[in-house]
């Protein structure tokens, strides 16, 4: 299993008390790239060769996941957002754009808040939001029983101990629309950086943050974003609910759904993915 | 162990077997149904203080303890069919039926297609979809994690195989709802239900009695127009779920009293058996008309 990728460097970026791992290459405007649950950068594998040609791409681990730290706190999308902005800081960009998915779409959005003066556009991928106007009755989704059993603390942990590959195949599958997408090498990959000491609690930790952050998106939406916006939605997940998902965030926004696609769009679909990024970054 | 427990049969019914205690043999024969992740052992301690007064029948209901482990069917309709089988082969027309946690779900099920056939209904700690589930299972509004995780799927007899200590003592001292005595349940005992639960078949069929909730609330919604009109007593803990238990039954029975019991958790015949079996005996004396054939 190679989970190197041509053209791109790892680096560990000293960020406040943790260090982050990045991955980097490509020249040109800088994009930051964030993965969601169970994953980790190497959800961006197959799109980052074709943003690296028109942009400097940084793909990153975020706190709690892959090899990026582990700490006891901070798993709030807000301190998730600071990591995020201190790694492409001590990467020497002051303004850059951000694409997120999944919990890596929810610190996207709270980096675009809190830190205004520095991101230029915003590409939101298949993702429930704290904040949006459904967050709390979409809890009531039977594919998503796992924000509850997550968010509940020690017991999970437990469960899932030793049967990481178990829980992340399921927690994909169950959400997949093309099942070629991943190999059981991918699933090895992300089930293994699960279950590296500290990461099946850092993955937990982002979700037992919810309360937080959904109190801080309340705040947040009451000055709507006015920079671009990109929302894109798999056809069989959260489609183009995104779209108006994220109308209640930002006053720019344009996207719609994948077809074909479940939640995983930069592996199921990633012609299309990076097609409409390449798209939304250059105008 | 008590000695009233020694007895543990069996009896089949036409797609399973039933394992069940059985003591007092005589008097107002009484059904007392276990909740989950539960089985008849829950009641060992209300057994010895009903058998004087009445004929008490405690089965393991269908999936848990020594009871079969069907393949399908665990709408609490079908359950209560093979309830009610169970209760004929064993030569009674009428019964007292006392049920909780999911064994209340079943006590209603059977009280409401047979109303004629159940004399008296107790309905512990217990709560119906359409009736108030919903808002326990409203993980946003503060209800518990594990219905939808018990709901997921294979994945969730996946996680628990061979942890079902951990996942019934963690259930059983939940930090709301738990157990208010941690002392009122033993090792021993989390291992007895642990124990069953780790039977093949088991786990599987503990949860599909959360998959067929949906079924249930289809079924709950019909047979709600009719209110129950036998004695019901519903019981309530301080520290389970209050009021919530005796508010449920109301919506679907008439003749409804309802006790809340101090200082006790999510499970009184553990907890507070002396209380709960008074409250029984205290429900058995209420008149009961039986329905003209």
């Amino acid at each position: 299993m190679n989970i190197e990728l041509e053209g791109f460097s790892h680096r560990m970026v000293h960020v406040g008390d943790i260090k982050i791992h990045a991955v980097i290459g490509g020249d040109g405007p800088p994009v930051v790239l964030l993965h969601g649950f169970p994953q980790t950068w190497w959800e961006w594998r197959k799109i980052m060769p074709a943003l690296a040609r028109k942009f400097t791409v940084v793909a990153l681990d975020l706190r709690g996941a892959g090899h990026s730290d582990c700490p006891q706190g901070g798993y709030d999308k807000a301190t998730l957002a600071e990591d995020v902005h201190g790694t492409m800081i001590a990467l020497g960009f002051k303004h850059y754009a951000v694409c997120g998915h999944d919990i890596g779409a929810m610190v996207a959005l709270a980096l675009s808040f809190t830190h205004r003066e520095a991101v230029t556009h915003l590409a939101i991928l298949d993702a429930p939001l704290p904040g949006w106007s459904q967050w709390e009755a979409n809890f009531a989704d039977p594919m998503v029983w796992h924000f509850a059993f997550q968010m509940k603390r020690d017991l999970p942990e437990r469960l899932i101990y030793g049967r990481e590959f178990d829980y992340v195949s399921v927690i994909f599958s169950d959400r997949i629309f093309n099942h070629g997408a991943l190999t059981t090498d991918d699933v090895e990959i992300y089930a293994r950086a699960f279950a590296q000491p500290g990461n099946t609690r850092g993955g937990l930790e982002w979700y037992r943050a919810f309360g937080l952050d959904h109190a801080h998106a309340l705040g947040w939406k009451q000055a709507p974003l006015t920079i671009p916006v990109l929302a894109l939605g798999g056809e069989h997940r959260y489609g183009s609910r995104i779209v108006s998902m994220l109308e209640e965030f930002a006053t720019d926004v344009c996207g719609g759904s994948i077809a074909d696609c479940g939640h995983w769009l930069p592996e199921e679909r990633p012609v299309e993915t990076a097609d409409a990024l390449l798209k939304f970054l250059a105008a | 162990m008590n000695l009233e427990m020694n007895d543990y049969e069996s009896m089949r019914i036409s797609d399973m077997r039933f394992a069940y205690h059985r003591a007092g043999h005589g008097g107002v024969p009484v059904v007392l149904l276990h909740g989950w992740p539960q089985t008849s052992w829950a009641w060992r301690r209300i057994i010895p203080l009903l058998s004087p007064v009445c004929d008490v029948i405690v089965p393991d209901l269908p999936g848990f303890g020594f009871s079969s482990k069907p393949e399908s069917g665990f709408d609490k309709r079908t359950i209560a069919r093979r309830l009610r089988e169970f209760v004929k082969a064993l030569g009674l027309s009428r019964i007292a039926l006392v049920g909780h946690d999911l064994g209340g779900h079943v006590a209603y099920a059977y009280a409401a297609q047979w109303p004629e056939e159940v004399s008296h209904l107790a309905f512990i700690e217990s709560s119906l979809p359409m009736f108030g589930q919903e808002e326990a299972m409203d993980v946003s509004k503060g209800g518990s994690w594990h219905f939808g995780f018990n709901m997921a799927g294979d994945i969730s007899e996946e996680l628990v195989r061979g942890r079902e200590y951990l996942f019934v003592d963690y259930i059983m001292r939940r930090e709301k709802v738990g157990l208010f005595d941690s002392m009122a349940v033993s090792e021993f005992d989390i291992q007895h239900y642990a124990s069953a639960l780790a039977r093949p078949g088991a786990l599987r069929s503990s949860f599909n009695y959360y998959r067929t909730l949906p079924i249930d609330r289809d079924d709950n919604r019909i047979w709600g127009r009719t209110p129950l009109s036998m004695p019901v007593l519903a019981v309530g803990a301080q520290w389970g779920y209050g009021d919530a238990s005796a508010q449920t039954i109301r919506r679907v029975a008439s003749n409804v009293e309802d006790v809340l019991i101090d200082r006790c958790g999510h499970y009184p015949p553990e907890e507070r058996p002396a209380e709960l079996a008074s409250a029984i005996q205290d429900l058995l004396t209420k008149p009961s008309p039986q329905a003209s054939a």
